[in-house]
């Protein structure tokens, strides 16, 4: 049996798949006098698929895009005291030394997060090959199943033969936080922080004691250098989160979400009044691609 | 989305009297413990119209000193818990443990509280009293007072037998903002008294969040008291005591003729 399918039914097939992702996550790091989070929801849109007379498939031009991204950064005002220091005493006696009194009952928190959804983008592109698994539905499922919250559909009761993409390379452009988001996340901060700082000369005083909120933030958060540099670093090293989009693509259509299914045995005949549905076993499946055309053989009947 | 949980110590802004005779918040009394022994602490608390101290007792604690205890401990004041002069174990069990010469340092880190500290020595024979604030800062002792609020302070020794001199001048500025700079608030200015109330500086200046601090060569009682606020205008609200600070009232229709009858 051979079977051939066109770019373009391939590329419908694919848009199936591509809008039913729906990646989730969430996590927190805490450093010092800071917790920061994420919690993230993205889907993929657009792309163009090209098959390949290599035997590959390159999907270009996906966008991937945030229906959410909050970014939550609470950080822990550290306590802005007055008094303090020693009174030298004459030798021997020790120095005496004053309590010092700070200006705020406890360490004053503040937080913020916003939503970042609109100014973040990404732009995808997976090369991968097409392989063929059978699925046989007698088998237990592995433990821990990893495929469970990936799956669009239930697993099917009988067996089948499932096409998948399997992922040679994906590229996903680095999280670059434009000089936009670095500033509105530095102005969200700020006013926040001046939020609970009194207004006049006692502002004048603490903004004397820590330094100007500016560096306050930067010594809080321990950022050499700009606001994008970090959130960059942070998500991109810390995080992690670009290398966990990747692992969920990779699984959600290299093992958990095939492009094309067939059942085996492949029903060639349907049921009819009294009759049974007529079915074929199918064997031996193979599956390649050229610049046209996905063509997939089989042997069918019995071996 | 913002939220924080920010209580500002509002008596750190908006002190403006401070009088050795009731501590308050940014003053601190240096006692120095310079015999060996035990002795008593009693601490006051002033009523909340700023009244002095009364006798009820808000905290009793022992301290012993030998050659062994600590050089230093400071006791604030506000964090301590109410202890009724019956329920104290200051008869028994030493709260703290200073060597001989050591300083114990009463202070008021938050609140609207003022208190005095009267401390007796427990002698073989007698007791003595070695420290009652609320009269008197004895020679030996220091009165540290953090001045946080701008503008002019006055200081003066109000039983001083001299007759010029008894008072000072504080000129309290902010620090200029300077980026990346912390301003350092630790560094303290040590003005003496002579045994005639003469203070050792008429005039000085001092940087917001800096300490004051007294040294009396014979007791003293000090009065801190902001005269011009940052803006250069008179500081009306000082008052001439904290007692005298205007405050909302309700007075009870016909108590006032009543009593009078």
């Amino acid at each position: 049996m051979t079977v051939a399918a066109s770019e373009k039914v391939f590329e419908t097939a694919f848009q199936l798949l591509r809008d039913n992702i729906d990646f989730q996550a969430a996590d927190s790091t805490s450093s010092g006098n800071f917790v920061v989070g994420y919690d993230v929801q993205g889907h993929m849109e657009g792309g163009s698929i090209d098959l390949r007379d290599d035997n590959t498939v390159r999907i270009d031009e996906l966008d991937w895009k945030w229906d959410r991204f909050i970014l939550s950064l609470g950080i822990d005002i550290p306590e802005i005291c007055v008094g303090g220091g020693c009174i030298p005493m004459p030798w021997p006696i020790p120095d005496i030394c004053l309590p010092e009194i700070c200006i705020f009952d406890g360490n004053p928190d503040v937080s913020i997060a916003p939503d970042l959804s609109a100014l973040l983008a990404h732009e995808l592109s997976v090369v991968g090959s097409l392989v063929p698994r059978f699925f046989d539905a007698s088998a237990p499922l592995p433990v821990p199943d990893i495929c469970a919250p990936l799956r669009i559909e239930d697993l099917p009761t009988n067996d089948q033969w499932r096409l998948h993409i399997d992922p040679q390379q994906i590229d996903l452009d680095i999280f670059d936080f434009s000089d936009i988001v670095a500033d509105l996340f530095e102005d969200l901060l700020t006013s926040a922080i001046s939020a609970i700082i009194p207004g006049g000369w006692v502002r004048d005083l603490i903004l004397a004691i820590i330094g100007g909120i500016a560096d306050l933030i930067r010594a809080i958060l321990d950022i050499p250098d700009d606001i994008g540099e970090w959130l960059a670093d942070l998500f991109n090293v810390s995080f992690g989160l670009g290398n966990l989009i990747l692992q969920f693509i990779a699984e959600f259509i290299g093992a958990c979400n095939p492009v094309f299914a067939i059942d085996d045995p492949f029903e060639v005949l349907a049921a009819s009044d009294d009759l049974v549905p007529v079915t074929v076993p199918i064997r031996n499946l193979t599956v390649r691609v050229d610049d046209d055309e996905m063509v997939v053989q089989a042997d069918i009947g019995a071996p | 989305m913002m939220k924080n949980r920010a209580t500002i110590n509002r008596p750190v802004v908006s002190s403006r009297v401070f009088d050795s005779s009731s501590l308050g918040v940014l003053m601190t009394l240096f006692h120095r413990f310079a015999e060996a022994g035990d002795y008593d602490v009693k601490v006051r608390r002033a009523d909340s119209a700023g009244k002095p101290a009364g006798e009820a007792i808000f905290r009793r604690f022992r301290v012993r000193t030998d050659a062994k205890g600590e050089d230093q401990v400071n006791v604030d004041l506000a964090a301590a818990p109410h202890i009724a002069d019956s329920e104290c174990a200051c008869h028994d069990e030493a709260s703290y443990h200073l060597r001989v010469d050591g300083v114990m340092g009463f202070y008021v880190s938050r609140g609207t509280g003022r208190f005095s500290v009267e401390v007796v020595h427990l002698g073989e024979k007698a007791k003595r009293t070695v420290l009652d604030s609320a009269k008197s800062v004895p020679a030996g002792d220091l009165l540290a007072v953090t001045l946080v609020r701008p503008g002019t302070y006055k200081a003066t020794n109000l039983i001083a037998t001299a007759k010029t001199r008894t008072s000072s001048t504080i000129a309290v500025g902010l620090p200029k903002p300077e980026y990346g700079v912390r301003h350092d608030t630790a560094k303290a200015l040590v003005v003496t008294t002579k045994p005639s109330g003469v203070m050792g500086e008429s005039r000085s200046a001092l940087q917001s969040g800096q300490t004051l601090v007294f040294a009396p060569e014979a007791d003293a009682r000090f009065r801190v008291s902001l005269e011009k606020d940052e803006s250069g205008e008179p500081d009306r609200k000082s008052g001439a005591n904290p007692a005298e600070r205007r405050r909302f009232r309700y007075q009870k229709p016909g108590l006032k003729e009543s009593r009078k009858s």
